[in-house]
């Protein structure tokens, strides 16, 4: 049970995930996600997210794959301490970091 | 023909897998109900409950979980018909944060072994049993009010 609202503000997309993101919410995510094009930033808007588990960090790491290929940035907002904390040990933060500061 | 079969077959596979969260959800909702924990450790139960049942969306055809209360233990059993983790894959699939057989993130195990006390699989060309253990007493609200201390001298035993 996912719900993806997307919003345009100029050249930055705003994706607001409401509810749990795993292996049977993935594709509803992903068929947010693979729209995007023509935009030089994703905010993804964790606030109303209540899980996430590895499926759903993968989702999040094909997004960050495709922000390369496509030039724009990715950010992560919102998130939960559970969610932070499980970001963080996987070390998404710091990867999303470490291409913002190669990119800058 | 042949397209739209492929297609209502992952329609049915979606639904399938929807039905089963469904119903993982509530199951292991419903135990954890039954206690009252802090919610770091609910999450953290949901996240490895998750992970193993993945493990056998991914890797296998059937499976089911089973949940147990033992005394302060909870114990997790999942298991599937799938063809097993090959021998030279184990320590790889298991210990190495990162690495995946499948197209995935390959954090699975990790997280299982971050967030569980115990871990038991037992793996096999006929299938692979998982369970999770985790001791619902050892938790952070009770480290912090200090009832760990007293229970931990309860469970000792001289003899």
């Amino acid at each position: 049970m996912l719900n993806v609202k997307s919003r345009l503000e100029g050249k930055t997309v705003r994706l607001s995930l409401e509810g749990v993101l795993d292996i049977s919410t993935v594709d509803t995510f992903n068929s947010q996600t693979e729209k995007l094009s023509g935009i030089s930033e994703l905010v993804l808007d964790m606030a109303g997210l209540e899980f996430i588990d590895s499926s759903g960090i993968g989702a999040i790491l094909q997004i960050v794959r495709l922000s390369q290929e496509k030039g724009f940035t990715v950010s992560l907002e919102n998130a939960n301490e559970n969610i932070s904390e499980l970001l963080n040990t996987v070390g998404l933060f710091q990867i999303i970091e470490t291409l913002r500061k190669g990119a800058n | 023909m042949h397209k739209l079969y492929h297609k209502f077959r992952g329609y049915c596979y979606f639904i399938l897998h929807f039905l089963f969260f469904i119903i993982l959800f509530s199951g292991v909702s419903e135990v954890l109900e039954s206690r009252p924990l802090p919610p770091k450790v609910r999450f953290n139960i949901l996240l490895a409950t998750s992970e193993a049942v993945t493990n056998v969306l991914k890797h296998a055809t059937e499976g089911q979980m089973s949940l147990y209360m033992d005394g302060d233990f909870l114990r997790i059993f999942v298991s599937d018909n799938g063809s097993g983790i090959d021998l030279s894959e184990l320590p790889r699939t298991t210990l190495m944060a990162g690495y995946s057989t499948k197209h995935s993130a390959g954090w699975g195990f990790t997280l299982l072994l971050k967030t569980m006390d115990r871990i038991f699989l037992s793996t096999g060309p006929r299938g692979t049993t998982i369970v999770l253990e985790i001791n619902l007493v050892d938790t952070h609200e009770k480290v912090a009010t200090n009832n760990i201390t007293a229970l931990k001298e309860e469970r000792v035993h001289y003899a």
